[in-house]
């Protein structure tokens, strides 16, 4: 599964309370409520342990999770490091 | 934020040695009524403020007390901020004695760690209290919201004491930035300390509708979703009473998050108890609540979830 459907997938099994509904990829998942702070670590949590990589503190900003979008471009950024 | 060069509160420093408490206190009384009459803006709102919370109950003349109150206690809030590192513990103690440490022993042994969660009740008091229970041993810190806290050492400051960290406020109360990352607040509480948070500010991702002070406001979720998150103990805690020696730490009775199949409504439903208990002190202290320095303040709290995440958190 690539990196934006596992993302997808753990967002709307995790957070999502109406499973019909459908995310895009460019959908603010943090000024719809979606996802907060405490979502953000579990996010962390998953993308760290399926992608094996390491977000530094100071790399946990809104920019990095208001999207789908942009938390693919995180992980790309950090595998490809 | 902007460097300060040296404060009043540098001053009240350099001057605790030779100059007692009691003087102090009236200084920065006289300090709070100055800033009364001179500031005619902010006075006018909080007298406002005050005034829609309580015009039923209190006359004019009341109004104006309450006010006048604010200013002064602010100052006094301020000085027992500064001077905190230079108060013996039991000076400390008895400025700031505290009710229900027992129920704070029982949440820490509970082995999950333990959110203290505060308000902006005589604001920055909960960092003297904070201050007094790490004297005493707790181990317990303040999750502050701004990487640079207003209570920063000044220039001044940093001169009078190069290298030590012991009389920086910062260092004092155990404070560490987490705001929109609670990574740093989880990796504590995880190794069992205690976190200290104001569950009334603005700086949050969610908010929950709670019933407050005859209308429906916003209250930060952060400190029960961690809380539910990492089965953390949460013990609230409420300084009360007119400072400087009348203040009391309240700490209440612990409890948890369920993790049930509702997130929402069960952080919810802690959200709202604990503002109830917000609402019941803060009546009984009317004067001293912060928020009242913010312009038609509950109009403005029913607006904080509609400002962008940047400016929440004043990125």
């Amino acid at each position: 599964m690539d990196v934006e459907a596992s993302v997808r997938a753990f967002i709307e099994k995790t957070f999502l309370v109406d499973k019909d509904k459908t995310i895009s990829t460019d959908e603010s998942l943090l000024d719809s409520g979606l996802v907060d702070s405490t979502a953000v670590v579990e996010l962390l949590t998953f993308i760290e342990g399926e992608f094996g990589i390491q977000v530094e503190d100071e790399e946990v900003v809104p920019e990095n999770f208001e999207t789908i979008e942009a938390i693919v471009a995180l992980v790309d950024s950090k595998r490809h490091a | 934020m902007k460097q300060k060069l040296a404060t009043l509160g540098d001053i009240a420093y350099l001057l605790n040695p030779v100059v007692s408490l009691s003087w102090m206190f009236q200084l920065a009384r006289v300090h709070g009524r100055l800033r009364y009459l001179l500031r005619r803006e902010t006075r006018a709102a909080i007298h406002g403020n005050i005034a829609a919370v309580c015009a039923e109950q209190k006359n004019g003349a009341n109004i104006d007390r309450l006010t006048r109150q604010f200013f002064e206690y602010q100052q006094l809030r301020s000085l027992l901020v500064y001077l905190a590192p230079r108060l013996s513990l039991p000076e400390m103690s008895r400025l700031f004695p505290v009710e229900g440490l027992e129920r704070l022993d029982w949440a820490v042994a509970q082995g999950k760690g333990v959110i203290v969660l505060g308000s902006h009740l005589n604001s920055v008091c909960m960092f003297s209290a904070v201050a007094l229970l790490r004297r005493r041993g707790y181990r317990i810190g303040v999750a502050l919201p701004t990487p640079e806290p207003h209570y920063s050492p000044s220039l001044l400051r940093r001169l009078l004491a190069p290298g030590s960290t012991e009389h920086h406020f910062t260092e004092h109360i155990g404070g560490f930035y987490a705001q929109f990352n609670v990574r740093p607040i989880i990796r504590r509480l995880q190794d069992k300390e205690a976190v200290a948070m104001a569950g009334d500010g603005w700086h949050s991702a969610a908010f929950a509708p709670v019933e407050f002070l005859g209308r429906t406001l916003p209250f930060t979720t952060g400190a029960m979703s961690i809380a539910r998150l990492t089965g953390s103990m949460v013990v609230p805690l409420f300084v009360v009473g007119p400072p400087p020696d009348g203040l009391r730490v309240v700490l209440e009775e612990p409890f948890t998050v369920e993790k049930g199949r509702h997130p929402e409504s069960e952080v919810q439903a802690k959200v709202s108890a604990w503002a109830k208990r917000l609402e019941h002190h803060l009546l009984e202290n009317i004067s001293c609540w912060h928020h009242w320095v913010i312009p038609n303040t509950l109009e403005s709290m029913a607006a904080w979830p509609q400002r962008s995440l940047r400016e929440r958190y004043e990125l």
